[in-house]
């Protein structure tokens, strides 16, 4: 059997190499300039301060049902007080983020039209459930 | 139990079809099979690094570091796809011109496929990780989670061995054309989900929702995880994803038609 042979050694070298040509200079400026467009990009970013926070705890969401404007851009910040993990997933949004245990993280939603979008914890799926409603007018 | 089974195979199924198509196609191309050990090292070694440093991960860049990760590991399987793709035409003239004794398969090819298969591995084997570990034994369920775990693992590569004993039941020739449309489709897909995360993570505008078919075909059942890890179905997609697929497909259609007409003038250039 050749599959575990010396010959992946040479391999792993080879993709090493492959993978630092993204480390040369012009690849790093590049990386710079890109990093201070999204730099300014995120100092502009800072004027839409709606964030409306979620709650896991006990394995359930905190509160199950929320409440956001329509056509508004916000951040949805997800607090995890568990120890263990969580996974949000919502195929509605369109959306799905591992929060570690103890831990929290935040994704962006919207602009959504009203209606009623619903969100389930993966690793909870038949009793972690929620929704989120958007209220306002039709865009 | 039934919950960790089917959280554990649809991680698993993603993962092997991106390995198991890679795999039939190199091995249709005559490539031998020294690369799975560097993929399953970097594989596992990603992963478990990913796992254990998720919390810190996700705070960095302003709590947005989880899905810059996520993708990266996307673009990276999505572009060496179809780099791989855009090599194969090559490959085959190659494998003409050397004879059967040479092997056609240059260095730079294998390293493509060891980037390729285990970065789609890592982001998967990191959430059954996370799954098993931080939840599972965590939360004191070790018996049903690791049970099921153990179960969803063995359905989904039983249903990955049976891919790629499929595509090499094709025959050399028509294996390496199926596989070449399945990766086109599986990149497009990687590489929509990557746009999907940069929406998620606020680099992206907000995304206007073109349809929603979640009622047809639920992301969440069984039909909709397959074609989710094959075509990169998704029930809600935006305009900036959709845009990215239908790029991607456009792309990957041009290379497999090449790689066709490749065939077709080396004519017996892989028939066996």
């Amino acid at each position: 059997m050749t599959i575990f042979g010396i010959k992946s050694l040479r391999y792993c070298v080879r993709m090493i190499r492959l993978l630092s040509r993204l480390l040369t200079p012009t690849a790093l400026r590049y990386y710079l300039s890109v990093i201070l467009v999204v730099a300014a990009n995120q100092s502009s970013a800072a004027d839409e301060p709606l964030t409306i926070t979620l709650r896991i705890k006990d394995h359930l969401f905190v509160p199950a049902e929320l409440t956001a404007p329509a056509n508004t851009r916000f951040r949805l910040l997800i607090i995890n007080e568990d120890i263990t993990a969580e996974e949000f997933e919502s195929a509605a949004l369109n959306r799905e983020k591992v929060i570690m245990g103890n831990s929290e993280g935040v994704i962006f939603l919207g602009p959504l039209s009203p209606g009623e979008y619903s969100f389930f914890g993966e690793f909870n799926p038949r009793t972690a459930q929620g929704r989120l409603i958007v209220n306002g007018p039709q865009s | 139990m039934i919950d960790a089974v089917v959280i554990v195979l649809r991680e698993v199924l993603e993962a092997m079809l991106v390995c198991c198509v890679l795999l039939a196609s190199s091995y249709a191309l005559g490539a031998k099979r020294t690369w799975l050990l560097p993929v399953t090292l970097a594989a596992v070694g990603g992963a478990l690094l990913y796992a254990t440093n998720l919390a810190t991960l996700t705070a960095l860049f302003d709590g947005r570091g989880q899905e810059l990760t996520n993708v990266l590991l996307l673009v990276l399987t999505g572009a060496s796809l179809l780099f791989y793709l855009l090599q194969l035409p090559a490959m085959l003239h190659n494998k003409r011109t050397l004879g059967k004794k040479e092997a056609p398969v240059t260095s730079t090819l294998y390293a493509v496929l060891i980037i390729a298969s285990a970065a789609a591995m890592v982001r998967e084997l990191a959430e059954i990780f996370i799954y098993v570990f931080s939840y599972g034994i965590a939360s004191g369920q070790a018996v049903p989670v690791v049970s099921g775990a153990v179960i969803g693992a063995g359905v989904g590569v039983s249903l990955g061995i049976f891919i790629f004993f499929g595509l090499l039941w094709l025959g050399k020739r028509r294996c390496l054309q199926m596989s070449a449309l399945l990766l086109g489709l599986i990149s497009a897909g990687m590489l929509s989900q990557a746009t999907r995360f940069l929406v998620q993570s606020g680099f992206l505008p907000g995304e206007h929702i073109l349809w929603d078919s979640g009622w047809l075909i639920s992301e969440s059942s069984l039909p909709g995880e397959l074609l989710h890890a094959l075509l990169g179905y998704d029930a809600t997609p935006g305009i900036e994803q959709l845009t990215v697929y239908v790029v991607s497909l456009a792309f990957a259609m041009l290379l497999l038609r090449k790689l066709m007409a490749r065939q077709g003038t080396d004519g017996d250039a892989l028939r066996q």
